[in-house]
């Protein structure tokens, strides 16, 4: 009677007729992946090893083949994120059905059970193609004589685990829903949600904190662990050409640590899941609240940004709190009503919601009014390991216009530090000028002199405990009565740009990889062209000088001595503090500074692992200052002297 | 033999059973009426070991039904709204039935194939008509040989013939193979000729379970014509579920045996009076009266 074929001694933790019946089922998943896999590797192997010219040589290219390679794994995060989810939600489709539920779990089989045969019929829905095109690929490549191995092995291990890290992602969502359609949805949220809270609530930041700019939080390790699709592509192909085995192992690393936690979670939440959930939202008691709540904050923080930027700008950070508040509650109410499955849920869900908009409202409060004390931090010098400077931008525009450095030294750390606190002692003026959008720059009465103007400034201190703290200071008004005040921000950072030292790596900076003690000039030239098409005009040039020939109608070519004379002689300024940086286009700036820029062209050997030297060049470029007595001097031996030009030229001004 | 002991299930505070007990013995064929939203459909889903209850103990030959393989293979289900795979034909379901139940039989699908002539066998289930589907069903769970039969309103959607046909196994089925089967329906007529147990569900609880022999004797329509044209002042512990009139003639629904009411109403010299035996929805009917669960008479 009974039948002999039956598989019941499988009962309870694994069924193979219910394993066939997936893969029969829901044949159309693994086929299209199968094909996409196909379309990547073996297919375009065959395609690009029998075209035309290889059919010639008779032999593939090894490069070719390790390209396509490539370009198949790291292709494997996209195609996991679409196929390890398009699987999960098949095989565990039938929780969110009551008339499926009762159907396969009145089967003679355990939950665990259940799990275990649909995750293996998972696996194989991926390993079993991914084998299959391995071995075709390798025939192919055999065949050509070009066979990679290595690459096809790093191909299988980042095509298997990448889309069971996805599957197993989706299999723990599934768990804590019972609604086929919330599940793609939340799928999709989770994969981006931390990231994109993480960017709401920078917003949030820079617009509520004066010296909290830039993405913080989008950009910390954090934001990127938590979004995997950003993750697997960091650690797979960031940075890189070739595709590493270290960089496969961490994404093996990443994918089957969470993937098995993921599975461990979802086997946890699974045997206590109550089955009668089918057809609700969130089917885990513990969760529905943090789901209300939670959807209250992100569409409060997403539509409050979005109805702030676009309709109510003007008014300021109190709208943006209001609005914030305002959609938190709403997005609460829109949760229960979704958990509830009606929409009249404000009877009893008013207190919940509009309690989350108080929260709301208070937490962003307090963040504005700097609780936490973001906008006034400073470090103590002595916790400071290093700092950053980025900005400002200084004058006159040549090679030494950015200060972008990093300070080691103690004495440069305190310096930088007072500069910081100096900056914070006047906070409000900052913050009122940021919010108010005041002028950005003023002039005299002749509109000649620049009296007012603004500047940035990005402080990123490494501390002692390792961490990296950013302050980023935009915009900061800069007037021109100040500059000399060494008690005011703008003093000590106008005596930071021009102290010799800070301006030497300032320049040096420029010239990137040279070390400096090979380095020649080769030449230069003479930009005779000003900036404004007016000054131009009014020159005139006259017989050729001495160590210079004329190449078009405004430029002075160097000869190598000549550059030699004045490179030597612009680093004898620059040491000598006779160069100058400038953060206003002031009369000082405008008087002391030529029209021409000088430019060098310099020279320097490489030599390479193997021993081989080469020369490389690079253009150094500076504008001659009247105070810079050794090149006035070199200018003046080369007879160049009276070919610059001065802003006195801007006659009619 | 399921025992069902005080078995407590909320649905978001909603009591769904409120501590419900039922027996069912082994062999019988066991009746479950009950009111819409009742809690039916959820103690067989109980049963069945599909639903997990918040307090209490269901116990399949003295286990746990539960999450309980060893209960589950002895237990086959039809629950009122059917489901099988998209695209599965009968054929396909009994090859995946095959595979779970190991006293799935061959030989009798393959028998029963005659009975069941008007199911395609190869079409997917989906796309035939309901009570086709409920013929793949009966096919397909009969197959299976289960100890005990769970079903859910079984025989709504079938024709007289077929319903008549499908009662006919399953009694073949309980004398022949020991078979228990519990079966929750509304058809109160059908129920009354084929259940030997029968239990009454009201607001998650069993409000009388007995045979039916003995429910049906423990109830009696007493049709009385008195001296008076009134009706005489009853003794105050006679349960009297329902009174009414016609003429002179009085019909009354009284808790007890029919001998022991005929006796004492036999105090009032009635000039005519005949005890009848209640149907099934009669009893019904008068025992749900006494819920606050009955026919009203509504003027629209």
């Amino acid at each position: 009677m009974g039948s002999g074929t039956s598989s019941f001694k499988f009962h309870g933790w694994f069924n193979p007729t219910l394993f066939k019946k997936n893969l029969t089922r829901f044949w159309p998943i693994w086929a299209v992946y199968t094909a996409v896999l196909a379309f990547l590797l073996p297919v375009e192997l065959l395609l690009t090893l029998t075209s035309r010219s290889n059919l010639l040589v008779n032999v593939g290219n090894l490069e070719d083949v390790r390209n396509i390679v490539r370009v198949a794994t790291a292709a494997m995060p996209t195609v996991g994120f679409l196929f390890g989810a398009m699987a999960a939600i098949a095989l565990f489709s039938y929780l969110m059905n009551a008339r499926s539920v009762q159907m396969l779990h009145a089967l003679p089989i355990r939950r665990e059970g259940l799990f275990l045969t649909n995750w293996l019929s998972g696996f194989a829905f991926f390993l079993a193609p991914n084998l299959a095109l391995l071995l075709i690929s390798a025939l192919i490549e055999a065949g050509m004589g070009v066979l990679d191995p290595r690459g096809l092995v790093l191909w299988l291990v980042t095509a298997t685990v990448c889309p069971m890290f996805f599957f197993c992602f989706t299999v723990c969502i599934a768990m804590f829903t019972g609604h086929v359609l919330a599940l793609p949805v939340f799928y999709g949220i989770l994969n981006v949600l931390v990231i994109g809270v993480c960017a709401l609530m920078d917003f949030a930041g820079g617009l509520m904190l004066y010296n909290y700019n830039g993405n913080h939080l989008m950009d910390s390790d954090l934001a990127r662990w938590c979004t995997p699709v950003y993750q697997l592509y960091h650690l797979l192909v960031s940075g890189r050409y070739d595709i590493t085995a270290q960089a496969v192992t961490a994404v093996a690393g990443y994918c089957v640590v969470l993937g098995a936690a993921f599975t461990l979670i979802a086997v946890l939440v699974y045997q206590r899941r109550q089955l009668e959930r089918a057809g609700d939202v969130i089917t885990v008691g513990w969760v529905r609240p943090v789901f209300q709540y939670g959807l209250g904050v992100c569409v409060g923080l997403l539509f409050g940004l979005v109805l702030y930027t676009n309709f109510f700008y003007s008014f300021g950070c109190g709208a943006y709190i209001f609005l914030t508040a305002l959609c938190a509650v709403i997005g609460a109410f829109a949760g229960r009503m979704l958990l509830k499955k009606t929409l009249r849920v404000f009877a009893d869900g008013w207190k919940g919601c509009f309690a989350l908009g108080v929260v709301m409202a208070l937490a962003l409060f307090g963040v504005r009014a700097d609780f936490l004390g973001f906008q006034r931090w400073t470090p103590d010098p002595a916790q400071v390991v290093s700092v950053q400077i980025h900005g400002p931008h200084t004058l006159p525009d040549d090679d030494g216009k950015y200060l972008d450095q990093t300070f080691t030294d103690a004495a440069d750390i305190r310096r930088i530090v007072a500069l910081h606190k100096a900056l914070n002692a006047d906070m409000q003026t900052l913050r009122d000028l940021k919010e108010h959008s005041g002028d950005y720059e003023r002039w005299d009465e002749e509109g000649e002199y620049q009296i007012m103007g603004t500047q940035y400034l990005r402080l990123s201190y490494t501390m002692a405990d390792g961490s990296v703290v950013n302050r980023w200071y935009d915009p900061i008004p800069v007037y021109q009565e100040t500059l000399e005040d060494p008690d005011t921000y703008a003093g000590m950072l106008n005596a930071l740009l021009n102290d010799p030292r800070v301006m030497g790596q300032t320049y040096w900076r420029y010239l990137g990889e040279i070390d400096g003690s090979d380095v020649k000039p080769t030449g230069g030239w003479i930009f005779r062209a000003a900036p404004a098409e007016k000054y131009e005009e009014d020159v005139e040039l006259g017989g050729s000088p001495a160590g210079a020939t004329y190449t078009q109608s405004d430029d002075l070519t160097l000869t190598d001595q000549a550059a030699r004379m004045l490179w030597q002689a612009f680093w004898e300024d620059l040491s000598a503090g006779r160069v100058h940086r400038y953060l206003l286009d002031d009369k000082a700036r405008q008087e002391n500074c030529y029209v021409s820029d000088i430019n060098i062209s310099l020279s320097w050997t490489v030599v390479d692992g193997s021993g081989e030297r080469s020369t490389r060049s690079q253009d150094f470029t500076f504008t001659p200052e009247k105070s810079a007595t050794s090149v006035m001097a070199a200018l003046e031996e080369l007879g160049l002297k009276d070919r610059l030009t001065q802003r006195g030229a801007r006659a009619g001004r | 033999m399921i025992q069902v002991q005080n078995v407590v299930k909320r649905f978001d505070g909603f009591p769904a059973l409120d501590g419900l007990s039922m027996t069912v013995p082994t062999g019988a064929i066991y009746g479950l009426v009950g009111p819409n939203g009742a809690g039916k459909s959820t103690v067989l889903r109980h049963i069945t070991g599909v639903y997990q209850q918040d307090s209490g103990l269901i116990l399949v030959d003295g286990e746990q039904a539960y999450e309980n393989p060893a209960v589950k293979v002895k237990v086959t289900n039809i629950p009122d709204d059917l489901y099988y795979f998209v695209s599965a034909s009968t054929r396909d379901m009994a090859r995946f039935y095959q595979g779970f139940y190991p006293r799935f039989d061959r030989a009798r699908y393959e028998k029963l194939k005659e009975i069941f002539h008007t199911v395609e066998e190869r079409r997917p289930i989906r796309r035939l008509s309901k009570g086709m589907q409920k013929q793949a069903a009966f096919w397909l769970a009969l197959c299976c040989r289960p100890e005990i039969l769970v079903l859910d309103e079984p025989v709504d959607g079938l024709d007289p013939v077929m319903r008549r046909q499908v009662w006919s196994l399953l009694m073949s089925d309980v004398v022949q193979e020991g078979t228990t089967v519990l079966v929750s329906s509304h058809n109160l007529r059908e129920l009354e000729d084929v259940c030997d147990h029968v239990g009454i569900l009201s607001k998650g609880k069993v409000l009388v379970e007995r045979t039916l022999s003995d429910l049906q004797e423990n109830l009696v329509k007493m049709q009385v014509v008195f001296q008076t044209p009134e009706l005489p002042e009853l003794p105050k512990d006679m349960e009297v579920l329902n009174v009414s009139r016609v003429g002179r003639i009085h019909t009354l629904i009284v808790r007890g045996r029919a001998d022991e009411v005929t006796n004492r109403l036999a105090v009032y010299q009635p000039i005519l009076m005949d005890a009848l035996p209640l149907t099934l929805e009669e009893i019904f009917i008068y025992e749900l009266g006494g819920e606050d669960y009955g026919v009203r008479d509504v003027v629209l």
